[in-house]
């Protein structure tokens, strides 16, 4: 197997990589500030897709519009579906919000399949690649690349920088604390929750773009997504994102010089490992959402 | 006859129905309730770890796929006789249980679930890429004849086996300290609990069913392949009817399992497009609204006792000792109760 | 709590209390005859079941004369929700395409026929619950079979114990046809031989390696085997080849391992999803052969939708064209799209062969004894409008042969067999950009 494909494929897990961490980071969000595991996420992934999928063929609208569209739907989605449902297993035991959570799941798989049918969708948008280098860089490719390190970088920013974002990640470290600092702890948890969906439906929106997707394609990628999770620590959005990229390149690796096989198992290797050797993950304990 | 002897005789009544129930249905009935037996019994594994000890096993079917592919080998590659191999099937997955669960169980939590939901697809993809064992995607033909009453009396066995064993646990001290893993785990093992060993233990258990349900499973089909046997509808039937009727419970998983086989009959004919989404609203509206299930509910009503044996035992025996102080306070209100 | 969850199970137990009355009240159209409440034999508290009232016709056994004026029924379990829903909607189309203009046209042996169609659900489990049903509890004359491997396999067992006629139109895996079922019958092309025609190109044009990727599952893995065989047989070698895992999405990896094993023919084992992502990274990789060969995926006229102009030239191996000269082709596809709003593809056109074959053995032996009917199937060569028919004793299909397609300019040719060809096969692939 030629050393010579390594830049190849190096670039190509890297992209896929930041695509991952997109999908992930908004998981890692809600865990960390409400410390709910969205078991739902890779279905409002795949929403996000579909509905960009829709605009294409019925009113050819160009992916990259519908991004943005699909975000602000996501986090309006995202708002409601906390109002109405998460807050209630919130202060509940884990096990509530993880049974809420793959019932909705289950829900929206029936939807999917219920308004797109089982047929994979994708939206054709800027084939081809650059070339540079003597290597391919796949223009779709490294427009979501592009794309995610936007949205993740406007999340980060959000939470660093701005007052609102200061005090969510206040209800992150100590609910309880930040309510007696006169933080409404309940419009924090409905803005976290609503940006974790709309970062999912927005990578849902890239996803169609870049591979096919069908209403059931939410579960390989919330076990992507827990991996990279778990491997960046749970509530940390740069440990997603270090994460996101360590698990493409491991993918294409694996693929590359094993199987395709050992490839997709990689999602779970990772996962395992890391679980029995460092649950905390690589940035360290799960206990608060760290920029 | 007092309240016990009337359990037990309707106990003996049901399965002797049960047992003669091939006699007089069709086909059709037979078969289903032979499935509505294999769910049941899958419920009740899952009901071993998940409902008493409050870990969630989102991937109990990994367990279901090994015992189904263990008979496929062994009865279609090297002929061995179906029990034998059926038995072969709960014995491995009891096996591997072990050091998966002294693995898996440090786990808490959300880490625990997504943990056992990536070994149930990791075994999948074990199953797909072992092409010189499993025959990959290519699938096994475990066997060419139909055989749906061997199989409906050996899961009627089995269900019988799991309910014994569930019921003991549920009126044990065993029982009694994998309920208060689920309340506090921190705190029982302040209290001196080996959770480890409990939850170990606990878990091999209900992973030896699966195990041997999968086995039949592979018996009765016929032909397996990896997307088949590690089908997310077992996880989900597991989950769901055990829910239903109430986790940690000793009757849950059946009333659970017998109506959500009812329900599902009636609903998915009518409703072939949307019973995924019926299903998916049903949990959400298990959880929202009766998170303890049906069991919980019937107690209300008297219909169930509410006390657990042990419970009791333990509760007489220091009211007798009136010496020894304050009772001890093994059970809490909703541990005895729930 | 205490009032939520009185509540909460009163609503669910009204909801579930509703739905089986609206079951038994109106049954909808194509749904079961019967409402489904059965007696299980355990004392729960839960639900009321109604024991259903079965339908009208009485069939007695094989055999003996029946009322002329009882309907005949045919049966199957599809895949109507689930994984293979969007296939066996156009099987269950057909099927009742030829159920109508049978009717239309004075029934089978003079009776009407009533199409039975259960959902399984896509899983084999319920497969065999509902073929249990049809043949014990509908009592139907005949039956069809399911769609996918997984489900033909457990049901096949049940086809033999009860000693009846099943042809499944969809069934390609040829290990299911060498387990020694005596009863079942193959109407399409073994898995096996799927590439048959890129393999008759690549020997005409003297090419000599190829490289084969596919999905882990039954037909591609089948296809892998057979294409080892072939190979072998007509001296060509297989230089790479890995199945990957069902759901895979990213091939980059996978692809460039089958760019540096240099083959001079490229084929997958795809459905379509799979072909279109592999052709869309071949071209963002810059990963090509003289030959490309996809099954199935790369002969739908999504796949071309899809991938827009990297389709150019890219051979799909298929089963069925609307071009094909078959008798009755052009009558059918009028007959199809009038019924179903779109065209059919080939595996409508496959289900009404089968089904349409089922007809024939009955017309032809007029009776409804299985024994004779399944005579007069293995005696039978003929050609429906999905191509040649002729079954061997175990049951498979050796008279059909796949056909090849190759695209130009976004439409399809058929390329092979060559003498229904519409087109010549064009070869080699000039590079992506190219064409």
């Amino acid at each position: 197997m030629g050393v010579e494909q390594l830049p190849q494929i190096l670039i190509n897990g890297l992209l896929l990589g930041g695509l991952y961490a997109l999908i992930a980071a908004g998981l890692s969000l809600v865990f960390g500030v409400m410390r709910v595991i969205n078991f739902a996420h890779g279905e409002f992934v795949m929403l996000g897709g579909m509905v960009t999928y829709w605009l294409f063929v019925l009113y050819d609208v160009n992916p990259l519009v519908s991004f943005f569209v699909v975000l602000v739907g996501g986090l309006l989605l995202g708002a409601l579906v906390q109002a109405l449902l998460i807050r209630r297993v919130v202060d509940a035991p884990p096990m509530m919000s993880l049974l809420l959570t793959f019932g909705m799941s289950f829900f929206l798989i029936g939807l999917g399949l219920f308004l797109w049918e089982n047929i994979s969708r994708s939206v054709p948008a800027y084939g081809g690649s650059w070339r540079a280098l003597g290597v391919a860089f796949p223009r779709m490719r490294m427009i979501a690349f592009g794309m995610s390190a936007l949205v993740i970088g406007a999340v980060f920013a959000f939470l660093r920088r701005t007052r609102l974002g200061k005090a969510v990640r206040a209800t992150a470290q100590h609910a309880e604390v930040a309510m007696t600092c006169g933080i409404d702890v309940a419009r924090m948890r409905v803005i976290a929750f609503a940006m974790g969906i709309g970062m999912a439906t927005s990578a849902g929106a890239l996803l169609v773009t870049i591979s096919a997707i069908d209403p059931q394609v939410g579960g390989l990628y919330i076990l992507k997504a827990f991996a990279i999770v778990i491997l960046g620590g749970l509530g940390s959005l740069a440990g997603a994102l270090v994460g996101g990229l360590i698990l493409g390149l491991a993918e294409v690796l694996g693929t590359f010089y094993v199987s395709s096989a050992v490839g997709q198992a990689s999602a779970y290797l990772v996962l395992l490992i890391v679980l029995i050797l460092r649950p905390g993950g690589l940035m360290g304990t799960a206990e608060k959402v760290r920029a | 006859m007092n309240r016990r002897g009337v359990n037990v005789t309707a106990g003996v009544a049901v399965v002797g129905v049960m047992v003669a129930a091939p006699l007089v249905l069709s086909g059709y009935q037979i078969v289903f309730v032979l499935l509505t037996l294999l769910y049941i019994g899958m419920a009740y594994s899952w009901n071993l770890i998940s409902g008493y000890t409050g870990y969630l096993s989102f991937g109990h079917v990994a367990f279901f796929g090994i015992g189904a592919y263990t008979v496929g080998v062994l009865v279609a590659t090297h002929g061995w006789p179906w029990p034998v191999a059926v038995l072969t099937g709960g014995v491995l997955a009891a096996a591997l249980a072990v050091p998966l669960g002294w693995i898996m169980l440090r786990l808490r939590g959300p880490y625990f679930a997504i943990g056992m939901l990536a070994v149930a697809e990791g075994t999948r993809l074990l199953a797909s890429v072992w092409r010189g064992v499993t025959r990959g995607g290519l699938g096994i033909f475990v066997t060419t004849t139909y055989n749906v009453v061997p199989v409906y009396y050996s899961l009627l066995g089995l269900v019988v086996v799991v309910m014994t064993l569930t019921y003991w646990v549920d009126n044990s001290r065993f029982g009694l300290r994998l309920l208060s893993i689920r309340e506090d785990e921190d705190a029982a093992e302040v209290l001196g609990i080996d959770t480890t060993r409990r939850k170990l233990t606990a878990f091999v258990m209900s992973a030896a069913f699966p195990g041997m349900i999968g086995g039949l499973y592979a018996w009765y089909i016929g032909y397996i392949d990896p997307g088949s046997v590690f089908a997310l509808s077992f996880s989900l039937n597991m989950v769901l009817m055990t829910l239903l009727g109430g986790a940690g419970t000793f009757l849950g998983p059946l009333i659970g399992g017998a109506s959500f086989a009812v329900v599902l009959e009636s609903l998915w004919a009518r409703f072939p497009a949307y019973h995924l989404m019926v299903t998916g609203v049903a949990i959400m509206a298990i959880v929202l609204f009766i998170p303890n299930g049906i069991v919980a509910v019937l107690r209300r009503f008297g219909l169930i006792s509410r006390r657990r044996q042990f419970a009791s035992r333990v509760v007489r025996r220091s009211q007798r000792r009136t010496d020894e102080g304050p009772a001890p306070t093994t059970e809490k209100s909703d541990v005895a109760a729930g | 709590m205490n009032a939520t969850a009185i509540r909460g199970f009163v609503l669910l137990a009204l909801t579930a209390l509703l739905l089986a009355a609206c079951g038994t009240a109106s049954p909808p159209a194509g749904a079961p005859p019967d409402e489904a409440g059965e007696e299980t034999p355990e004392e729960t508290a839960e639900g009321s079941t109604e024991e259903t009232a079965e339908g009208t016709a009485e069939e007695t056994a094989e055999g003996t004369a029946a009322s002329d004026e009882s309907p005949i029924k045919i049966g199957a379990s599809l895949s109507l929700s689930g994984d293979y829903a969007r296939i066996a909607v156009d099987q269950r189309e057909a099927y009742e395409l030829y159920v109508a203009q049978v009717n239309e046209n004075g029934g089978l042996l003079g009776r009407q026929v009533e199409l039975v169609v259960y959902d399984d659900q896509s899983t084999p489990e319920t497969g065999t619950r509902l073929y249990e049903r049809l043949i014990t509890e509908d009592q139907v004359d005949l039956i069809m079979g399911p769609y996918s491997s997984a489900v033909s396999g457990a049901m096949m067992p049940i086809a033999e114990r009860y000693e009846m006629v099943n042809i499944a139109p969809m069934a390609s895996s040829d290990e299911l046809f060498q387990q020694g079922f005596t009863w079942s019958f193959q109407v399409i092309t073994p898995a096996s031989l799927y590439l048959e025609g890129a393999l008759e190109i690549m020997e005409e044009e003297g090419y000599t390696t190829f490289a084969y990727i596919g999905e882990d599952t039954a037909f591609p893995a089948a296809l892998m085997d057979g294409l080892g065989q072939e190979a072998e047989a007509r001296g060509l070698e297989m230089v790479f080849n890995q199945l990957y895992p069902k759901g895979t999405t990213d091939f980059t990896s996978l692809l460039a391992q089958v760019g540096a094993a240099q083959p001079d023919a490229i084929f997958g084992g795809t459905y379509v999803e799979d072909a279109v992502a592999i052709t869309r990274q071949m071209q963002e990789q810059g990963v090509i052969a003289d030959i490309v060969a996809l099954t199935v995926g790369a002969a739908e006229n999504e796949y071309a939708e899809s991938v827009g102009d990297a389709a150019q030239h890219i051979m799909g191996a298929s089963h069925w064209e609307p071009q094909l000269e078959t008798p009755g082709n052009p009558e059918f596809i009028a007959a199809y799209q009038e019924k179903a709003g779109r065209d059919p593809g080939y595996h409508a056109a496959g289900s009404y062969a089968g089904i349409s074959i089922l007809g024939m053995a009955v017309e032809a032996c007029q009776c409804l004894d299985q024994e004779d009917i399944r005579e007069e199937i293995i005696n039978l060569e003929t050609e429906t409008i999905f191509g040649p028919f002729d079954v061997d004793e175990t049951g498979a299909q050796v008279g059909k042969t796949g056909v090849m397609v190759q695209w130009f300019d976004g439409q399809k040719e058929i390329t092979w067999p060559f003498d229904i060809a519409t087109a010549e096969y064009l070869t080699p692939l000039a590079g992506w950009g190219e064409r």
